[in-house]
């Protein structure tokens, strides 16, 4: 019996639930002792969050990403992705 | 950036419609060349049939809504009128036979203490508890003779949501949203509305989709609470400002797709990616369709909105047409919650004059008026509106005021889209306790639908666990051969009516498969 919910309103609660924001500043201010460069704090948070490092492809779309939004936003990314979400 | 599969003639990414589109062949291949035939992106040599949006013959409706009573509604104090018990209140129960009840002896013989009007050219008789439905009379089709298999809530309510009484197979909402598709990408195909005052029993594994695609699950409005969708915007003062989440969500779909492609055959990824483009589109569309503060006076009015009893279930009855006429396919409205005290469903054990008094008025104007919106509107005629309860509620007492469970015998109504107004299909024995005429699982009632749609039950299927998963059950198909009397009985009668030809239908089967 499947009893996950997986609809839009699951995706609006892991985009916007004051709770996931809050982790998202949380791991953002974690990652911000780790590394003091957008490259290096891509690379903290998925080794953080998946458990490996970002290609080479995901790193550079990711770092200007960082530069321009912020790192709260890309925690807040991470939170939501397939990868996060799902264990296989 | 590089593909990983260098050798794939799909490009690196791509989106979903056009990954299905390739892959071709089954269902999911039906409802898509549905889908694109209606968009207009089916090229017109390709000779695509006009169903009027049915899959497998031509569709009479296009949209349902499922009133739900949760609780369990009597029969015999609403819409199955039945003489015998008003001759024999206050006596002794005897139908012959002996009597288990749910949690009860029987007590004495119970008539219906609103008494009964004569409504509409039908002659129909309905309880004097819900006059408004009774001036809705002519366009109700009602079957008395609905058959139940548990006398528990629980697997009763999923016995109706989907067709079984056990929990995991997909509600009748997510069938329709897998064969048919959506009528407006900006908006969910299944809508769910709740009683504001808590879940029915089984909660929202209700509107699950069981083993269909996770998608395909009724998405939750609840339009009583503010905001009415959880998490539709980020709190103000947050890092997450609007201006933010194109950018980010951008990025998530980026990711999520990466990973899609390594991890091929998962469902739940699609439907996670198509979960987010969704979300996006209902940040815009959801408060304009909820807010009903730019409907007239008079539609309020019509909908009960000025009396307190009425105004919640109203409110969602006029969000359901507002729904319905944005593009939604399959609205399911309930009325009544879970067991608490005092009751707050249709529960009345204890005392139904009260208690059915109650939900009753609170669900008659609401949903006379929804039944009179749409027609005044046109869309009752391709709207099926579709009112049922778990099961029904004895002729007699429990000893006090109130009737215990009757999974033997109770009674559904149907309306719009391809029904026949002013019509009885199956008849309750002279106590409503047992059927007399057509014995009715709800398995014939959601074929009828299905069938109405365009559907034909026994050929929309889904591949699960090595079998071919049919809808509403999975049943071979000479053991119910009863729903195309049920069909039969209500349907409208009219010329334009009528069943594809088999040229079409190898039209349609090789449309659906892309070489």
């Amino acid at each position: 019996m499947r009893t996950s919910t997986i609809t839009a309103l699951q995706s609006l609660a892991l985009m916007n639930d004051p709770f996931i924001l809050q982790q998202s500043e949380n791991f953002a201010e974690r990652l911000g002792t780790l590394a003091k460069d957008p490259a290096g704090q891509v690379k903290e948070g998925f080794r953080i969050a998946f458990g490996r490092v970002p290609t080479a492809a995901e790193s550079g779309a990711l770092v200007s990403f960082v530069e321009k939004e912020g790192l709260p936003s890309f925690c807040r990314v991470l939170f939501n992705t397939n990868e996060f979400f799902f264990v296989n | 950036m590089k593909s990983r599969y260098p050798h794939s003639p799909l490009p690196q990414l791509v989106d979903r419609r056009s990954f299905l589109w390739r892959l071709g062949g089954g269902l999911g291949g039906i409802a898509l060349a549905d889908l694109l035939g209606r968009e207009g992106l089916l090229a017109a040599g390709m000779g695509k049939p006009e169903f009027n949006g049915g899959i497998h013959h031509m569709a009479k409706a296009r949209r349902v809504v499922q009133l739900f009573m949760s609780g369990a509604a009597s029969a015999v104090d609403t819409f199955d009128y039945k003489p015998l018990l008003d001759e024999k209140h206050g006596q002794k129960f005897d139908p012959g036979q002996k009597v288990e009840l749910f949690q009860s002896f029987p007590g004495m013989v119970m008539k219906n203490p609103w008494g009964w009007s004569q409504c509409g050219q039908s002659g129909k008789r309905i309880s004097n508890l819900l006059p408004h439905l009774g001036s809705c009379a002519d366009e109700m089709a009602f079957v008395h003779s609905m058959v139940g298999t548990s006398n528990v809530h629980g697997p009763a309510t999923y016995l109706q949501a989907t067709g079984f009484a056990l929990p995991g197979f997909p509600s009748a909402g997510s069938w329709i949203s897998y064969g048919l598709g959506s009528l407006n990408e900006d908006l969910p195909t299944f809508v769910v509305l709740p009683d504001s005052r808590g879940y029915a029993p089984n909660g929202p594994a209700n509107w699950g989709a069981g083993f269909l695609p996770a998608a395909h699950q009724g998405t939750m409005v609840r339009p009583g609470t503010n905001p009415p969708i959880f998490d539709l915007n980020a709190p103000p003062g947050s890092f997450a400002t609007a201006d933010k989440d194109k950018a980010t969500l951008a990025a998530i779909n980026q990711l999520n797709r990466l990973h899609a492609d390594a991890h091929p055959g998962d469902s739940r990824l699609d439907a996670r990616i198509s979960g987010y483009e969704l979300a996006a589109k209902l940040q815009l569309s959801a408060p304009e369709v909820l807010d009903i503060t730019g409907e007239s006076a008079e539609t309020k009015k019509l909908y009960g909105l000025d009396r307190k009893i009425t105004e919640e279930f109203g409110r969602n009855c006029l969000i359901t047409r507002r729904l319905l006429e944005r593009g939604v396919r399959f609205v399911q409205l309930w009325s009544g919650a879970d067991n608490g005290v005092p009751r707050r469903n249709w529960d009345s054990h204890e005392n139904i004059y009260k208690d059915h008094g109650e939900m009753g008025t609170s669900m008659d104007q609401p949903t006379a008026a929804l039944i009179k919106d749409l027609k005044q509107r046109d869309m009752l005629k391709d709207t099926i509106i579709l009112w049922t309860t778990e099961f029904g509620r004895m002729p007699c007492t429990e000893g006090g005021g109130g009737r215990d469970h009757n999974p033997h015998c109770f009674t559904n109504w149907l309306a719009g889209g391809g029904i026949k107004g002013g019509v009885t299909y199956g008849a309750s024995d002279e106590w409503g306790y047992m059927p007399a005429d057509k014995p009715t699982p709800v398995y014939d009632v959601h074929a009828t639908i299905l069938h109405l749609l365009g559907i034909d039950h026994e050929k929309l299927t889904f591949r699960h666990n090595g079998s071919d998963r049919a809808s509403p059950t999975s049943t071979a198909r000479s053991s119910r051969p009863s729903w195309r009397n049920t069909v039969a009985g209500l349907r409208e009668r009219t010329p334009e009516r009528g069943v594809a030809r088999r040229s079409e239908r190898q039209t349609i089967a090789s449309t659906a498969v892309p070489a």
